[in-house]
């Protein structure tokens, strides 16, 4: 059995992977938030909460394989174990909802650093959930640290 | 990996952001100079200018600083008929620096120059809790 293949690991992965991408981002918006002409970026959301349902539900139910194959309709929607759907599942667009400096610039910098903090906050909680679920395993193991 | 990058981004911006104050410090300091000679021209005020770089290799967006321009600006001129460098009708040219436009610039610098630090602050924060993975 490949741990980082199970259902709840690669799901954190994903998500691991994803906020580590947002962060680069978000850092890129920060370094050029005084170069005229350039636009905020904006990585697309992942689908989370679809992904735990899916998730869940495998587990409930009809196949007891490890490899359950999850219905994908958009190249965004995450993957369990196998291939992701579309190759990388996010892409930065750029964000046109902001404000604009004279020079062209729209990189409002409070709101960057907003979603910096916001960044930070679910990436620790990505990796506690890794960490008890590590933890949960260790126990099974019959380890009681961990 | 994503993180390093992030890294490499913030510290181009800080990188950025501190030759944005070397500059802005360069005219605080010149602020007053004058003309040293009638027809001569005195320190012109030098603007910083900021343009997104890809890096190719790393595959992001980073910050560079381009050419270093100078403020068009017409000098100011102050009555002063004793100084040597005045000019028949007892002008002499002073620096086209407005030490209020500096100030206030610098602080923007000061303000950029704090989110980088901020987001490689972050990003680090990030890299430790991953490697505490393995304890």
């Amino acid at each position: 059995m490949d741990v980082s293949e199970l259902p709840i690991m690669a799901a954190l992965k994903k998500r691991l992977k994803w906020l580590n991408a947002n962060q680069s981002v978000v850092s890129q918006n920060i370094a050029n938030a005084d170069t005229p002409g350039y636009r905020a970026k904006e990585l697309q959301q992942q689908d989370f909460s679809k992904l735990v349902d899916q998730v869940s539900g495998a587990q409930a139910g009809r196949t007891a394989t490890s490899s359950v194959a999850l219905k994908t309709s958009d190249p965004r929607h995450l993957t369990v174990g196998g291939a992701s759907a579309g190759g990388e599942n996010y892409r930065a667009k750029e964000n046109d909802e902001y404000e604009e400096t004279p020079d062209g610039n729209a990189v409002v910098l409070e709101e960057e650093n907003l979603k910096l903090a916001d960044n930070q906050m679910n990436y620790g909680l990505a990796i506690n959930l890794y960490r008890k679920n590590i933890g949960l395993l260790k126990s099974a193991l019959g380890q009681r640290d961990g | 990996m994503d993180l390093q990058k992030a890294m490499i981004i913030s510290a181009s911006g800080l990188r950025a952001q501190s030759v944005r104050m070397r500059i802005i410090s360069e005219n605080i300091a010149n602020a007053d100079s004058v003309a040293s000679e009638p027809g001569a021209d005195p320190y012109r005020r030098k603007l910083v200018t900021f343009q997104s770089e890809l890096d190719r290799q790393m595959g992001v967006e980073t910050v560079e600083t381009g050419r270093v321009k100078y403020d068009q600006k017409d000098f100011d001129k102050r009555f002063d008929p004793g100084n040597p460098a005045a000019d028949a009708d007892g002008y002499i040219k002073v620096s086209n620096v407005n030490a209020l436009i500096e100030a206030m610039d610098l602080q923007q610098a000061e303000r950029s120059y704090q989110s980088n630090l901020n987001a490689l602050e972050g990003s680090r924060r990030m890299a430790t809790l991953t490697l505490e993975l393995l304890r």
